[in-house]
């Protein structure tokens, strides 16, 4: 593993912040430790907690970037698909304009018939 | 009305049409195993987003136990703080992820709409209505005292039948058209879709994740308890039945993963098959095909009840 300035080793995979991240709460949550030094240690986790969720971060947007590229090719046949499927309803909503027509024609002559 | 020369040359007409235009390259069965494939395949090409969002959940949780076992004020709220916003970079990458499962669901609600059996029912009865009505005006017309002759009753419905016949059996020959080649034209692409997102599915990364949320679970909510103990608090009872809630969730992520895989594989054979049928101008659906359309069924069902837990 890589070190950083104090010589300590850069986690570079999640098992490894795990690992790191144990390892400080060790060492943190030690009964015997004086305050300052747990002070000291917990800022250390917040900033191991940090790298964490960037490499969270990291692997989640590599996953989403293949989900992308694999949607791309379908969305030019889902939308030739609904293209059809509009050009197939088209007949049945021009024949309910008509069957509209053909109602209000009935009830005109209903009404002139009663006048 | 039987034996009038008009009535006659209607049905022997309308015969003869649906006779020419009725030879649907699809059989009813063969529709019916479409609308089979496209009914639950929208719960498990979304299970990529939906894990998503899981794992989100699960880290904010195990998060909130972290925070808890620090001891200073200040390191609390900036560990909160981080949670919050982590969370709300997590519900946007759900989203953008349901935004690309939406592109595989578009062509499955398309396929389903486009096999529906409305697709040609409607046009029947839109032509049995305008006959209806026809007859309506019809006799409305003659009602009225006009000094013309009596336009004859009856036809005007009897047209209108046998034209929603013809018009049924036609849409029918268009849809079958319709779904084969779209189901032909789209295999490929339904092909390479399946395959992506079980590759992202059973990935290292997802592997990765699904396991850091396992192990991470069990070293914070640990590490709560410690520092409880440390201050001589004691540990809520709610607190520990929250942890085993989400060891079940944590539990899951594999098995939800994994339905999803299978589900997709079978998917796509199942799409496979009916296009090589289609594309052969076969007309029965075979054992395998059936058996492998029930397999994906039990499977998506199977996924859609573990997503809704």
């Amino acid at each position: 593993m890589e070190k950083d300035g104090t010589g300590n080793p850069i986690p570079k995979s999640l098992a490894d912040i795990r690992e790191a991240i144990a390892e400080c709460d060790a060492l943190r949550l030690d009964p015997d430790l004086p305050a300052a030094d747990r002070r000291s240690l917990e800022e250390t986790a917040l900033s191991l907690r940090n790298l964490e969720r960037e490499l969270i971060d990291e692997t989640s947007d590599t996953l989403i970037d293949r989900l992308e590229a694999a949607s791309r090719p379908l969305e030019d046949l889902a939308r030739d698909i609904r293209d059809r499927v509009t050009s197939m309803n088209t007949p049945a909503k021009a024949l309910e304009h008509v069957k509209k027509f053909a109602s209000l024609v009935t009830r005109i002559l209903t009404e002139v018939g009663r006048w | 009305m039987r034996n009038c020369p008009i009535y006659n040359f209607l049905v022997v007409t309308a015969l003869a049409l649906s006779l020419a235009i009725g030879c649907s390259p699809l059989s009813k069965a063969q529709l019916e195993a479409v609308g089979e494939l496209t009914f639950r395949s929208d719960t498990v090409s979304r299970s990529p987003a939906v894990l998503f969002g899981r794992i989100s959940e699960l880290r904010l949780e195990r998060g909130l136990f972290y925070a808890a076992s620090l001891s200073s004020g200040q390191a609390r709220y900036e560990e909160v703080t981080a949670l919050a916003e982590a969370s709300m970079d997590g519900e946007s990458l759900v989203r953008k992820a349901e935004g690309y499962v939406d592109a595989f669901n578009s062509y499955v609600r398309a396929l389903h709409s486009v096999s529906a059996e409305a697709r040609w029912k409607g046009i029947g009865t839109e032509f049995r209505g305008i006959g209806t009505r026809v007859d309506s005006v019809i006799y409305r017309y003659n009602r009225l005292d006009t000094g013309y002759e009596d336009i004859p009753e009856g036809y005007a419905r009897m047209a209108g039948r046998v034209l929603g016949y013809v018009a049924e059996e036609v849409m029918q020959a268009v849809q079958g058209v319709a779904v084969r080649n779209i189901v032909i034209a789209g295999d490929t692409l339904v092909a390479a879709s399946c395959d992506s997102l079980m590759d992202i599915l059973r990935s290292d990364e997802m592997d990765e994740l699904i396991r850091h949320e396992k192990e991470s679970l069990r070293d914070n909510y640990s590490a709560y308890l410690r520092a409880l103990e440390q201050r001589g608090e004691p540990v809520p009872l709610e607190s520990d039945r929250l942890y085993v809630e989400l060891l079940h969730r944590a539990d899951e992520l594999s098995s939800v993963r994994n339905s999803c895989v299978s589900a997709l594989r079978s998917m796509k054979n199942a799409h496979a098959k009916l296009a090589a049928d289609f594309a052969a101008g076969e007309k029965k659906v075979p054992a395998e095909l059936w058996g492998e359309l029930v397999r994906f069924r039990t499977l998506a069902s199977q996924v859609s009840r573990m997503l809704e837990n």
